[in-house]
Order: C-alpha cells, then sequence, then structure tokens
C-alpha cells in the first residue's frame, strides 16, 4: 500500500539521524513523502502519541528565508517529567539556561560572549563558565560570531522557548508585584 | 548632512542593529527612507548608486527585525534584558538548571554510524595535536613530561597543606581542585595514590569529589578511577 509505504519512510526520515543536524526538513519531506506530506505526518502523529510522542515543527530562518523543521519529541507527559533529565552536568545547565535566557531577551537575538561570562561568573568559577560554553557551541546549542553568543539549531529544536519566555515573564511579574516568583511558575 | 553621510548612516543603524546593539524599534525607518527617496537615482555615479543599494539593503534588515520584535511582543515573548538579568542573578545554580529542565524536550532519534560521520571523526582524529605534532594514524609513544622528584614531593604537601587549612576534611569537587591543570591532576592522583586524600565518584552527576585526610590510610583493595582533565574546554 503506497499510503503504508509513506508512513514508514516518513517515520524514517523523523526518527534515524543522518546528518549533523536532527529531524528533517520540509524540502526533504516534500521530497519523498509528495507535496501531501502533512497527511502522513498527521498519521504518524497518531502512531506516536501512542508511544507518549509528538512531532514537533520549528521554523528557522536560514539565509534570509524560512526552513521548516520536523523533530520528535516526547509529549509533555508525566513519564518526561519524570524521566526528562537533560544530559547535562548541573552546573552547565546552569549556564546554557543563563546564555539562553541573556539571547532571548536580547533586542537583536545576540549576546556578547563576555557579558555571559561575567553573569555567569557571579554563581560559577569562570573556567566552568568558558568550558561549559566552549562545550554548548561545540554541540550545536549555542552558535559563536565574533564576539557574540547566539541561540544554535539545537536550542530552537530541543528547547521550549516560549515557555521559557513565560517562565522568566512570570517571574519579572512576580517580582514587580513583589510576591515570591516561585509560587507562580516552577524552575523545574 | 550629505548624501554620503546618510547612506554611511543608514548602513552603520543597520549593522548596529544586526549586532543587537540598538533596538530596531528606536530606528526611524519612514525619516530615512524619505531622505532616500529625495535621491534622483539615474543621475547618481555608480560608486555612490552602489551605497544607496547598501543602505536600502540596511533599511530592508532593519524594518525586518522591526517585524520580528513586534510580532515577539505580540505574542508575550518581549523580554527586557535588564529584568532578565535581574531575575538570573537571582536564582541559584541548580534553579538555573532547573529552569533548563522545564523546557529541555530531547529530539527522538535513532543514532547511525554513516560514512559522513566516520570521516568526520577520522578528519577530527588527525586534526588533534599530539606532543609528536599532528596524528598521523601510525601509533606513536608519547614522552611523558619529567618533573623532578623533589618539586613533586614540595608540592604535593603544600597542596595538601592548602586544601586542608581551607577545606578540612569536606569533599570537594576534583574540577574545583585541579582547574584544568594537568600538573595538578598529577599531584591530585598522587596524593590519592598515597593514601593523602580520598577521592570518589557521583556516578548520576558524573562529577568527581576529593577531601584531604589529615591522617594517611593505607589503601586496601585500591581501584583505578580514570579522570579526564580537558585543557581549555
Amino acid at each position: 500500500m503506497e499510503g503504508d509505504r509513506k508512513l514508514l519512510r516518513a517515520a524514517y526520515l523523523l526518527l534515524v539521524r543522518r546528518r549533523r543536524y536532527p529531524g528533517v526538513r520540509e524540502w526533504e519531506l516534500e521530497k519523498y513523502l509528495g507535496r501531501n506530506y502533512r497527511e502522513i505526518l498527521d498519521r504518524l502523529g497518531e502512531e506516536l502519541s501512542r508511544l507518549g510522542l509528538e512531532i514537533r515543527e520549528v521554523v528557522l530562518k536560514e539565509g534570509g528565508r524560512e526552513v521548516r523543521h520536523f523533530v520528535v519529541v516526547p509529549a509533555r507527559t508525566a513519564v518526561h517529567m519524570e524521566l526528562g533529565v537533560p544530559p547535562f552536568r548541573v552546573n552547565e545547565a546552569a549556564v546554557l539556561a543563563l546564555a539562553i535566557s541573556m539571547i532571548l531577551a536580547s533586542s537583536g537575538g545576540r549576546v556578547k560572549r563576555s557579558e555571559v561570562v561575567e553573569l555567569a561568573k557571579t554563581k560559577l568559577p569562570e573556567y566552568r563558565v568558558e568550558r561549559a560554553l566552549n562545550k554548548f557551541v561545540r554541540l550545536g546549542y549555542l552558535k559563536e560570531e565574533d564576539d557574540d553568543l547566539l541561540l544554535g539549531l539545537r536550542t530552537y529544536l530541543e528547547m521550549d522557548l516560549d515557555r521559557l519566555a513565560a517562565i522568566l515573564a512570570g517571574r519579572a511579574e512576580a517580582s514587580r508585584l513583589g510576591g515570591d516568583a516561585s509560587a507562580r511558575e516552577g524552575s523545574g | 548632512m550629505s548624501r554620503e553621510e546618510i547612506y554611511g548612516r543608514i548602513v552603520d543603524l543597520a549593522s548596529r542593529v544586526a549586532r543587537g546593539e540598538l533596538d530596531p524599534l528606536e530606528v526611524e525607518i519612514s525619516t530615512l527612507l524619505e531622505r532616500i527617496e529625495e535621491v534622483d537615482i539615474e543621475r547618481l555615479p555608480m560608486e555612490v548608486f552602489r551605497q544607496d543599494v547598501e543602505a536600502i539593503h540596511g533599511l530592508a534588515l532593519i524594518l525586518a527585525m522591526q517585524k520580528d520584535r513586534i510580532k515577539a511582543s505580540l505574542e508575550g515573548l518581549s523580554l527586557d534584558a535588564l529584568l532578565v538579568k535581574t531575575i538570573i542573578l537571582s536564582l541559584g545554580v541548580e534553579e538555573l538548571a532547573g529552569l533548563l529542565r522545564a523546557i529541555h524536550r530531547p529530539v527522538a532519534d535513532v543514532s547511525v554510524m554513516t560514512e559522513e560521520y566516520l570521516a568526520e571523526a577520522l578528519a577530527y582524529f588527525r586534526s588533534v595535536v599530539r606532543p609528536g605534532g599532528l596524528a598521523s594514524g601510525e601509533p606513536v609513544e608519547v614522552e611523558p613530561e619529567i618533573f623532578p622528584e623533589e618539586d613533586i614531593r614540595r608540592d604535593m604537601e603544600e597542596m595538601w597543606r592548602d586544601l586542608l587549612e581551607k577545606y578540612g576534611e569536606d569533599w570537594i569537587a576534583y574540577g574545583e581542585v585541579v582547574r584544568g591543570d594537568v600538573y595538578r591532576a598529577y599531584l591530585v592522583s598522587h596524593l590519592v595514590t598515597e593514601g593523602y586524600m580520598d577521592m570518589r565518584m557521583d556516578r548520576v552527576a558524573g562529577e568527581a569529589y576529593i577531601r584531604p585526610l589529615r591522617r594517611r590510610r593505607e589503601l586496601r583493595n585500591p581501584a583505578s578511577l580514570p579522570v579526564v582533565v580537558r585543557r581549555g574546554g
């Protein structure tokens, strides 16, 4: 059956990593599944949801045009909340959260690396901060241009930036009102 | 302001906006456009024509970033940089890490080995600078760095006394003591082997910890514990 074959193709494209970046781009789906690829993705999404997974679509700007990426991520289930610990050490995770937050709040989507280091130094030794930043640039979570840090492809694909913005905005609102931020939105 | 100065100013504004040094919404696009519109393009010399094109491209970039900012504001994602810094300052390391836990949605994928990956691995291996120069693919014997015995003894004692004075017999993160310095890692290794320090691994966090011991301890059933020391990240 043509439909089933396309479903298997979609699963393969989305789940089997063949390049440096995870998931699949829109043009690949169009090439291998045809123009009606969204119907196939909907069917695959139904199958994946039974396993607690979902297909996530991320639109990114690449070379002045918008490119759609599709990846499979865990659905926000109790299992994900229970087991979904990032594969980083606590110190590294803190540095990445700090860098992403600063970049997200910057006007041009970029922030001086030295500014990130300065702020992170208030919490961790400088050599740890530098090492963590180097690691995240290497892994593609951050991008370095000149002396600036930008969000890398993996951050866009793996991090729920809307949620981060909501958490930070919630904390900002709470601090403005003089209340306890942690009561509004848990950080864990 | 001359025509060339206006073009230069627009290009400068666009690059400052692109670098994040200037809020795109602070740029009055309409005023700048009016100044450009006054120019009679057909009579422009070629050199100035190029500046005109660069300026229009700069304005288009600013306009695109204004659109992104407005879109982000409408979606409620607009964050104030200073406020975010204040929030970050108020959070501890654990809380920041918790923030990342809350937003991380790891991509599910099945890893496979491809020719491309193998080629990348080989290129990386060949680019690693080793004591004998670039790796050639052939096994090489590495000459160990030789430190004078008396210097090592003196530095070991100094490190042991220093740590005891600062931390007593409390556990300390290995990385904080070694600070990426291979010689310090070497000293720690000797102190542990000779029973002047205790060492443990936290397998879950992937961290190593050490603690100085006031009294030297006889080691029973010693085990090797490989610890990676990264220099320069």
